[in-house]
């Protein structure tokens, strides 16, 4: 069984594995961060980080969300996917979401891709960032 | 009192209805916090008739731009301008897995 912890770790390292410094800078604050809040809705989750302030944010402390990850699962046919959402430069929080399947309460990692299957355009990756209104 | 013929027992009302709305997919899209869709449900008077809406214009930008499989598209709904991420099955039906604006 895949524990949710072990999801959440292995689609962030996906999901900020990346040369440009955006991924970089968020790679940082990912490992440096702790979960606070971690909230099932039965349709996915979402799992709240902090990071300390002593690690960097992005330059200009942009507010984004953004995702390429996607995910097989024992017990979702459709499988599931993911959104890191950037608030003020730092990492806030990573949604899971079904397609309309009941969240399984016990599951099986079966692999991580990205849009495009195995390969990823870093810069495409950015300029799909969507912008947000900063959470307060 | 004649009893019901099978063809309009069939029919009883809640066959006419529309399909069910997954409530955690409501919860899960809805309530999540600095999501900003209150205004949207406000809109449309519940959460589930607003996933309605947000179906309905989903599948017509779909069959529009005849996409298929993964899909994240911009809809507008009642002048709200939001992004659907989901996934068109072989047979045309759409999923959708989350919304925001």
């Amino acid at each position: 069984m895949t524990t949710q912890a072990a999801l959440e770790n292995a689609v962030l390292e996906k999901l900020l594995n990346g040369k440009s410094e955006p991924f970089q800078i968020l790679f940082r604050q990912y490992q440096a961060s702790t979960v606070t809040k971690r909230q099932m809705t039965g349709a996915g989750f979402f799992t709240y980080f902090s990071v300390p302030s002593d690690v960097p944010p992005l330059p200009r402390a942009p507010s984004f969300c953004f995702g390429d990850v996607h995910a097989e699962l024992t017990g979702l046919k459709l499988g599931a996917g993911f959104l890191l959402t950037v608030n003020k430069g730092y990492i806030y929080d990573l949604e899971a979401y079904s397609y309309e399947e009941p969240w399984p309460s016990n599951f099986e990692l079966v692999r991580l891709y990205y849009d495009n299957d195995e390969s990823r355009n870093e810069d495409k990756v950015i300029k799909s960032f969507h912008a947000r209104r900063p959470i307060e | 009192m004649s009893p019901v013929p099978p063809a309009a027992e069939a029919l009883v009302p809640q066959d006419l209805q529309l399909p069910k709305i997954d409530s955690n997919k409501l919860h899960h899209i809805f309530k999540k916090p600095g999501r900003d869709l209150d205004s949207l449900v406000t809109d449309f008077g519940s959460q589930g008739s607003a996933f309605e809406a947000i179906r309905n214009a989903t599948q017509e930008a779909i069959k529009k731009q005849n996409i298929s499989g993964m899909y994240e598209i911009e809809i507008e709904v009642h002048g709200h301008k939001l992004t659907v991420r989901g996934t068109v099955m072989n047979d045309g039906t759409i999923k959708i897995g989350t919304v925001f604006p």
